[in-house]
Parts: structure tokens; C-alpha cells; sequence
């Protein structure tokens, strides 16, 4: 099965302007960050799920999560054991196992991130690179940098698409039925399939160039695009909602004790 | 023009041994409209002498040139003129998007928006990517990206354009049209090619040999390379697919889902059974179903007349994917064949002796570096694993691209020595007919018997 960001579906926020796109995630993403109570930093992450559920549907939601799943249990099972300090709310004999101070970080900590990833997964699953970048370069953001975003944002689904495909032929070299000793060994662990990405990925580098070379990256004329934005008069209420309605939830969420 | 004076090139060299010369005393000159062809066996040198035609050597490559290019400027600055069609089409890919990819070379040209379009749409409907001018560029078969290299190279417009194995990956048909778009148009074609002879006849002013790093003008005929017949034991497993469907997804676009349809289908030991059809027919998802990496949505595929799991065509079918280096992933020869070897209930012993009796029938060393090997020795490598598995049936997909006839059929007759019936995936109806005992089509997503 092969990747790409990019997920073809015709819900509202597909046709939302691109620039208008990452104002409202830029803006969502700030929320967490704001002084808010737990209740409402879970209510957020809330309304951030319910987006994304609405918008790229509940499978490809929850194999965003799925992706950040072992990095969630890590911090679950290590950050409540780091603060000591303040009320208890596990002890033993005295000695704090756990206190609330380190579970509302914990909790804090894992809502943003929560957060984060989900609004960023949509950006890039709800609008072609080409498009972010053409929006990127409306907020002056040099050429240059704006292709190594495109490759990076090209490159990611390439590397996803060759570790499943060597993951693949790899489990296809086991032996035959019956053929096998007791002690079983597993052939699709992750150091083997790394290794091979690793080295398919180092040779893709010299034709990378190579292809920009021939493709013309780097010439003295100007550039010209064969993608354009729609003007900022045309989608000017994407730019009024993507403004207005995080200043909404924030406003409602900061005076939400 | 094009032109190479007295060129020669050795790569820098890696651990003890010392690189030999790839090309030696190389002079061709290539004139506004020519058709020239220049035909040699798989790692002949073809592809670092279109590079360095191309300017990308030394610029990219590290090695040692002699001798004297024209033109002399760098390929990004003669790009609308020049052009390259290079040979490894998924690595030279840099748009997200079928589309994209064919526009970026306009886009560096600083051609208007609105000629970007007309060039695209024409482009997309010429080489038949139409549908698929949305889909992401990592959804696409070799043969679709093959078309795609093609269109993003020639939508400039360039006078003068290397096609290098341009005809690998391509059907017959789409073989014709590249042969027809040679002949009609104007540009100096400059062809490196391998195989598909027969596409060739009178299409050339000039053909040139390129053997042991040497050029050399041929005048004689050109006709396909004679094919040996092969010699197979008797085993008795059979393996079957009944009443199959499977629905493959498009994730990156609206174009309707890939579905692919089989009502019968049968290989028995010992057989070698061919499996042809048009880019993006189903050939690869068909195999990807024979050897469990995929579930059919209906139907039963069938081992020695019981139904089979994932799990027991995953060991009982090998496929041999076209890349040899998704398949190796250890520092050695020795590391990768023990690696197999160490699943099996034989004695240490056994091991070695099975060891060195694979390396040496498939005339592998057992101390070289497995990345650092040439394609025609990793794919040796890669067969020889699958060797050392001894599976009842193979697939082979495409492994006589990049590989001489010669080392196809040995490479074959070494797999199928043990009676393993061998479904062989081909663009090449020469190679086919000459080693099948019978064959199945791929046509738009249902497979039948020929």
C-alpha cells in the first residue's frame, strides 16, 4: 500500500484558502499555551479531535494518533514519576511516588502535543505541498527554503512507502513451513529494515540533486508558477474565520474556571 | 550538438580494490536531428556516459574524467535545449503530484502561467496521465512513472534529448509510441538501450556498440538475442486462485479505485509461466496476493488443494522484488546467505557447505560488501537468498531489466533446478515466449490465460 500526505476528500476545510489554513492552525496551535484550566485544555484538545474527525474522518484521525501513540505512553508512564515535589497524590510509606503537580504537567504537556500534531496532520493531510508552499511564499518565505520544505514534505510518504515495502520483502525470506528451528528469530525487526532504509535513502540523495539539476533548480531567471492562490479579496472570510473563531474558543476557554 | 572528445571515466574507488575504467577513448558527435543508438549490455557504461553528456558528471558522481564534453555549461543552464531521460525513473521523481512533476521544469524556464497549463494538459494526454494528473507521484507503477519521466523531460521542447533504457518499464504499446515520437519529431535523439531490438529497425542514422568501455560503429543487422532453452525437474506442488477481487485505493485522489479481477489461475511445479500485460494493469497487486502480502477482498487461493493463509504464502511464495536492495541489509555476502540459513534445522556443517556451495553457484565472493556491488551482482545476491530458502514457487518480477538474457536464464534455471514453478513478470515478449511454457495477461485489472 502506498503513502501521501495529502488525502483526497471534499469536506468544508478542503476548500478553505491555504493561507487562511495555517493562520488558523498557527492560532489554534498557540491556544494550549495560554494560561488554561486542565478542564479546559482537555476541552480543547477535544474541539481539535472533533475538527479532525469531521474533517478527514474518524480511520485516518485515529492513524494520526496511532503515529504518535508510542511517544503518548512514554510520557504517560515517565512524566508523572519526575516532579516530587508538592501535595501527594501517591505515596509510599511517606516517600511521593506521584504528586498532582506532576500529573497536571503531565496532563498539560500531552494536550499540546495532542494538539499540535492533530492540527498539523490536517494542514498537511487537507492541502496539496504545492499549495502550502505557494502560500508559504505569499508570507515571503524564500524559494530556496520553500523547496526543501517540498522535498521534505515528498520525501516523508517516499521513506514511509520504502520501510513497508522492505519491511515486506524482508518478512518474505523466512523459511519454509516446517523447515524452521524451535527458536524462532524475527527477521522484521526494526534494526534490519532501518538499515536498508537507511541505505536506499543515502543512494536517493546524489539523484536528488541530480534531478534538480535537470529540472532547471538554481537557473538566474525568475521562476514562474503553475499553481495560484485565489486573491485575498475572494476568500477574505477563510482569513475573518480562521482568525475569528480561535479567538472565540480562547476568549471562552480563558474565562472558563 | 553533442559532442565527446577522447572522454574517459573511472569512480573513485572504495576499500582495497582499485575502480577499473569505466569508458575508454570515448568520440561521438551528435547533430541537430540525428537519431543515433548506442546499444550494450546491462553495466555496460551507458548511463555514466549519458551522465556525463548531461553535465551531472563530475558535478554529482565522484570520479576521474578525461577528455572534453560539449557543451561545456551546466545541465540547469541549457535545460531548454537539452535534456535527459534518465534511467532510474522513481529516483529523479521531485513533485508531490503527476501534475506537479511535469510542470516543474517550465516552472524553472519562467514560463507563463498560462502556457504551463496548455503544456501540461498536452503532456498528460500524450503519454495517457490523464486520470492520474492529481494522484500523488508515490502511488504510481514503474511504467506510469516511466511515462511521467517522459513527459516532464520532453515538455520542454528540447532539440536535443538522451533517452536512457527509455523503453524498459513501458509496454508494447507505449513502446510504439516512444518509437513513433523518436522518429517523427524534430530534437537529435541520443538512444541507450539494451534490449527491444525489434522496436529499432530503421530508426537510427547511426548505431554505436559500447563494449568493455569502448565505443564502436555497427553497421550490421540488428535482431533479438538468441534465447537457450532451460532445463527443469519434476516437483509436485501446485498452487491455484479461485474467483479472486481485490480493491486497491487511490489515497491521493478522486480517480476511482484500482480493482483487480481473476476467475482462475494455476502454476504447478516445474512450470515457468509468463505474466504480461500493459503499466498499471495489476500485475504487481496480483502478486502481492499470490505471496500474502495482501489479502484478496473475495476468493481462495489455493495450495497443494487446501486454502492458504497469509502466513503460509508468505513461506511458501518467494517474490523477488524488482529492487535488489529492499531485500539486502547486511554488511557482507557471507552475513546475508548465513542470515537465511540460520532459520533452518540443519547443523553447522550443513551451513557452511550449503554456504559455499550457493556463493559459489551463483559466482558471488563471499567477502564483498553487499551495498558496494554492482546492480547485476546484488540481483545474483538476491537470488541466490531466495535459493537458499528452496521455495516450492517464485515470483519474478521484472528480472530481466538490468540484467543481460544470459544472466536472466541462468539466474532462472538456478531457481528452478529444485521443480519450482516460476511466475515470471515481463515487458519483453521475445524473453517470454522463450522461456514460458504458457502465460497469463494482465489487461485493466483482470487477468486471464492466454
Amino acid at each position: 500500500m502506498k503513502n501521501s500526505s495529502f488525502i483526497a476528500l471534499s469536506t468544508p476545510y478542503y476548500s478553505f484558502d491555504p493561507r487562511a489554513k495555517i493562520i488558523f492552525t498557527l492560532l489554534m496551535c498557540i491556544l494550549p499555551f495560554l494560561p488554561l484550566s486542565w478542564m479546559a485544555q482537555c476541552t480543547l484538545t477535544l474541539i481539535a479531535l472533533l475538527i479532525s474527525f469531521t474533517q478527514i474522518g474518524g480511520k485516518n484521525t485515529m492513524k494520526n494518533i496511532k503515529v504518535i501513540l508510542p511517544i503518548i505512553i512514554l510520557m504517560t508512564l515517565l512524566m508523572p514519576l519526575q516532579g516530587r515535589g508538592g501535595e501527594a497524590l501517591w505515596s509510599i510509606k511517606g516517600r511521593v511516588i506521584i504528586s498532582v503537580g506532576s500529573v497536571i504537567s503531565w496532563q498539560r504537556i500531552l494536550n499540546r502535543f495532542l494538539l499540535l500534531s492533530l492540527m498539523c496532520s490536517l494542514l498537511i493531510e487537507t492541502t496539496k505541498s504545492s499549495s502550502i508552499l505557494l502560500a508559504l511564499r505569499c508570507f515571503r518565505l524564500p524559494y530556496s527554503v520553500a523547496l526543501v520544505l517540498s522535498l521534505s514534505l515528498r520525501l516523508i510518504p517516499t521513506i514511509s512507502d520504502t520501510f513497508l515495502e522492505i519491511r515486506d520483502s524482508q518478512r518474505l525470506r523466512l523459511p519454509n513451513p516446517g523447515e524452521e528451528e524451535a527458536k524462532k528469530k524475527k527477521i522484521t525487526s526494526l534494526l534490519p529494515t532501518l538499515t536498508s532504509v537507511l541505505v536506499v535513502s543515502i543512494k536517493s540523495i546524489a539523484s536528488t540533486s541530480e534531478a534538480l539539476e535537470l529540472r532547471g533548480y538554481g537557473r538566474n531567471n525568475k521562476r514562474t508558477s503553475y499553481r495560484s492562490l485565489k486573491s485575498v479579496k475572494k476568500v477574505f472570510p477563510h482569513f475573518v474565520i480562521s482568525v475569528i473563531v480561535p479567538a472565540i474558543i480562547g476568549i471562552s476557554l480563558l474565562y472558563w474556571r | 550538438m553533442i559532442k565527446a572528445e577522447n572522454l574517459a571515466f573511472r569512480y573513485d574507488s572504495y576499500g582495497e580494490k582499485e575502480s577499473e575504467k569505466v569508458l575508454r577513448n570515448i568520440n561521438l558527435t551528435v547533430h541537430k536531428g540525428e537519431k543515433v543508438l548506442i546499444l550494450g549490455e546491462p553495466e555496460s557504461g551507458k548511463t555514466t556516459l549519458s551522465l556525463i553528456l548531461s553535465s551531472l558528471i563530475p558535478e554529482f558522481v565522484e570520479g576521474e574524467l578525461e577528455g572534453k564534453v560539449y557543451p561545456e555549461c551546466e545541465m540547469k543552464d541549457r535545460m531548454g535545449d537539452y535534456t535527459l531521460v534518465p534511467q532510474n525513473a522513481g529516483e529523479f521523481i521531485l513533485g508531490e503530484t503527476v501534475e506537479d512533476e511535469i510542470a516543474f521544469p517550465l516552472e524553472s524556464l519562467g514560463i507563463e502561467r498560462k502556457e504551463i497549463i496548455e503544456r501540461v494538459d498536452k503532456a498528460l494526454s500524450f503519454w495517457g496521465l490523464d486520470a492520474l494528473r492529481e494522484a500523488s507521484t508515490t502511488e504510481l507503477s514503474g511504467g506510469e512513472k516511466r511515462r511521467l519521466m517522459l513527459a516532464s523531460s520532453l515538455v520542454t521542447n528540447p532539440d536535443y534529448v538522451i533517452y536512457d533504457e527509455s523503453f524498459d518499464d513501458l509496454d508494447k504499446g507505449w513502446r510504439q509510441v516512444l518509437r513513433d515520437h523518436i522518429k517523427e519529431s524534430s530534437e537529435a535523439s541520443l538512444v541507450m538501450a539494451s534490449r527491444f531490438l525489434s522496436f529499432f529497425n530503421d530508426l537510427f542514422d547511426r548505431i554505436y556498440v559500447l563494449e568493455h568501455g569502448e565505443l564502436r560503429e555497427w553497421n550490421g543487422e540488428l535482431s533479438s538475442i538468441p534465447i537457450p532453452n532451460i532445463i527443469r525437474k519434476e516437483r509436485n506442488n501446485i498452487l491455484q486462485c479461485r474467483g479472486i477481487s481485490f480493491i486497491h485505493p487511490r489515497r491521493s485522489s478522486f480517480s476511482s479505485p484500482f480493482v483487480l479481477t481473476l476467475d482462475d489461475f494455476s502454476l504447478k511445479s516445474g512450470e515457468v509461466v509468463a505474466l504480461m500485460g500493459p503499466n498499471g494493469s495489476g500485475k504487481s497487486t496480483f502478486s502481492r496476493l499470490l505471496c500474502g502480502l495482501d489479502t484478496p477482498s473475495e476468493g481462495t487461493i489455493i495450495l497443494d488443494e487446501t486454502p492458504c493463509n497469509k502466513e503460509r504464502l508468505e513461506r511458501s511464495v518467494g517474490y523477488m522484488f524488482q529492487n535488489p536492495d529492499y531485500q539486502i541489509f547486511l554488511p557482507q555476502v557471507k552475513d546475508e546467505l548465513s542470515y537465511s540459513l540460520s532459520f533452518l534445522k540443519i547443523n553447522e556443517k550443513e551451513k557452511e557447505k550449503r554456504l559455499s556451495e550457493t556463493a559459489a553457484l551463483f559466482s558471488l565472493s563471499l567477502s564483498d560488501t553487499a551495498s558496494l556491488m554492482s546492480y547485476g551482482e546484488r540481483k545474483r545476491l538476491q537470488s541466490a537468498i531466495y535459493y537458499s530458502l528452496d521455495r516450492p514457487f517464485y515470483i519474478l518480477d521484472e528480472l530481466d531489466s538490468a540484467l543481460t538474457y544470459k544472466e536472466s536464464i541462468s539466474i532462472l534455471e538456478k531457481l528452478s533446478r529444485n521443480g519450482a514453478g516460476i511466475l515470471l513478470i515481463t515487458h519483453d515478449d521475445d524473453f517470454a515466449s522463450a522461456v514460458a511454457d504458457r502465460g497469463y495477461r494482465a489487461k485493466e485489472g483482470r487477468i486471464y490465460e492466454e
